[in-house]
């Protein structure tokens, strides 16, 4: 799959699910790894589309051609998991994660983990002495 | 009484096998230091009877940054990770720390371990489960297997063996289909309990597989507890296996780790323009985006390891109603879930 590198046709489209809870379109031009982001959102929107095709198919008249086109569209769906399958696998070992969050099995947003250099830890409250007191409060203080 | 604040900001690991080197700096000495630690994990140190609160204004307080170099005598000595701080103490304190176990020193309070486990909580009963890890920090990716082989493994098991996925959020853990997906979600503390109630661990070389050691079983669960550690070639075995644990190794068995661990930290440059990303630090044989190391260890291999655990009896299969009770906490793949709304 080639990597939208400025932008998607789709992400206009309904359909198209929003990176890390914000618009696609938004994305900054700098954000990290944008087109790996985009090219995983266009990814689960492939998906969706091929769903939504088969949902308004189904909601149509059954004829013996519609059962026809019903197998080309579940082909579809299966052919577009694959891909979206592929890009999981072609980025694993650079540490690209996307979660989906589906919502009637249709993909709304991706959460992504890319690398990053780990926080520095020296600011960091570290006494080992800073033991949890735990002790109960009088009834009349606790909540129900 | 001599009085020492041990200083180590490393990762939970570490600070893991420094719990180890106090309780043995303790029994070696017995009443002649008292102890506290400034490090990075306090969660680590608690309900520790080896700790005491000393500040650091106090002037008879000894402040010492803990390290150990003994890691760079582990390709030709053979020596365990544990040994690396009491080594260290030694030469800092003239101490004659001798370990005592092979295994760090964690505590848990009474209502720790009266407290029923997370999946107990979640599933309504005692069952039992292996934690997987499928990934681990961004500093050493060599660490890493393919997340289709840990995929391929949880899918034979499917049924079988209930595994609960791990890992710290921000840090590369790739959702897998058919786990109970706990990544993000357990604090320190309360990943130590959830690997005090697993039946069994199945990691790379982190943090995982030091915990899994260090927690005896409740007295229900048979002990040790199984860990199969999918390790490679960055290793020395000696330094970093435990000896029930099944480590899967290629130390050896390739040139670019003939006789000991490579110890290089990324399989591949990530772009973050640190020390690891520099060509000294990256794997030498890469196949398909794996170290050879690691591509030579298959699923297959995996699943057999975690088979001789139950085999003859350290660990047990679930029964039809335990896993009707997990079934609705399992993270289900995009497939199952199209296949279910489009039924």
């Amino acid at each position: 799959m080639s990597l939208p590198n400025k932008q998607s046709p789709h992400w206009h489209h309904r359909l198209f699910p929003t990176c890390d809870g914000r618009a696609a379109r938004k994305l900054p031009r700098n954000e990290k790894m944008r087109s790996i982001k985009l090219a995983f959102l266009e990814a689960y929107f492939r998906i969706n589309r091929e769903v939504a095709r088969l949902r308004t198919l189904r909601q149509a008249a059954t004829t013996a051609q519609t059962k026809s086109r019903e197998r080309r569209l579940l082909q579809g769906i299966e052919k577009a998991i694959l891909a979206r399958e592929a890009l999981d696998q072609k980025y694993a070992a650079r540490g690209v994660v996307a979660v989906a969050t589906y919502r009637e099995a249709m993909t709304v947003d991706v959460a992504f983990n890319v690398p990053r250099l780990p926080d520095p830890q020296w600011g960091v409250v570290s006494s080992s002495t800073s033991v949890r007191l735990s002790f109960p409060l009088p009834p009349r203080m606790r909540r129900p | 009484m001599k009085h020492l604040i041990l200083r180590n900001f490393q990762s939970p690991g570490d600070v893991l096998m420094l719990t180890a080197a106090v309780r043995d700096l303790h029994r070696a000495h017995p009443g002649r230091y008292r102890t506290d630690v400034r490090t990075s994990c306090p969660e680590l140190w608690m309900h520790n009877p080896h700790i005491t609160p000393l500040g650091e204004g106090d002037r008879r307080v000894q402040t010492l940054d803990c390290h150990y170099p003994l890691i760079h005598q582990s390709g030709r000595e053979p020596v365990h990770f544990l040994h690396g701080f009491m080594e260290y103490l030694n030469e800092q304190l003239g101490t004659r720390i001798r370990s005592t176990a092979i295994r760090g020193d964690l505590h848990l309070s009474r209502a720790e371990t009266s407290r029923p486990s997370l999946m107990r909580r979640l599933t309504g009963v005692q069952m039992p489960y292996w934690i997987v890890v499928a990934g681990g920090k961004y500093d050493f990716t060599i660490k890493w297997w393919h997340f289709k082989r840990f995929q391929a493994l949880i899918d034979h098991f499917r049924g079988r063996i209930q595994f609960v996925q791990v890992g710290e959020k921000g840090h590369y853990h790739p959702p897998l289909e058919g786990v109970i997906p706990l990544e993000g979600k357990t604090r320190l503390r309360d990943l130590i309990l959830l690997v005090r109630h697993a039946s069994g661990v199945l990691c790379p070389v982190t943090f995982l597989m030091h915990l899994a050691a260090a927690l005896e079983p409740p007295r229900s669960q048979p002990s040790p507890r199984p860990c199969v550690v999918v390790a490679g070639g960055r290793e020395p075995p000696h330094w970093e296996a435990y000896p029930h644990h099944q480590f899967l190794h290629t130390v050896g068995a390739l040139s670019c780790c003939a006789t000991t661990g490579c110890w290089r930290s990324r399989t591949v440059a990530l772009g973050l323009g640190d020390e690891k990303d520099q060509p000294e630090a990256l794997c030498l044989d890469v196949i398909k985006g794996l170290p050879r190391c690691m591509d030579m260890i298959t699923p297959a291999d995996v699943i057999r390891r975690i088979e001789y655990y139950f085999e003859n009896g350290q660990a047990r299969y679930l029964t039809a109603a335990e896993r009707r009770r997990a079934a609705p906490h399992v993270r289900r793949s995009q497939r199952e879930l199209l296949r279910q709304h489009l039924a």
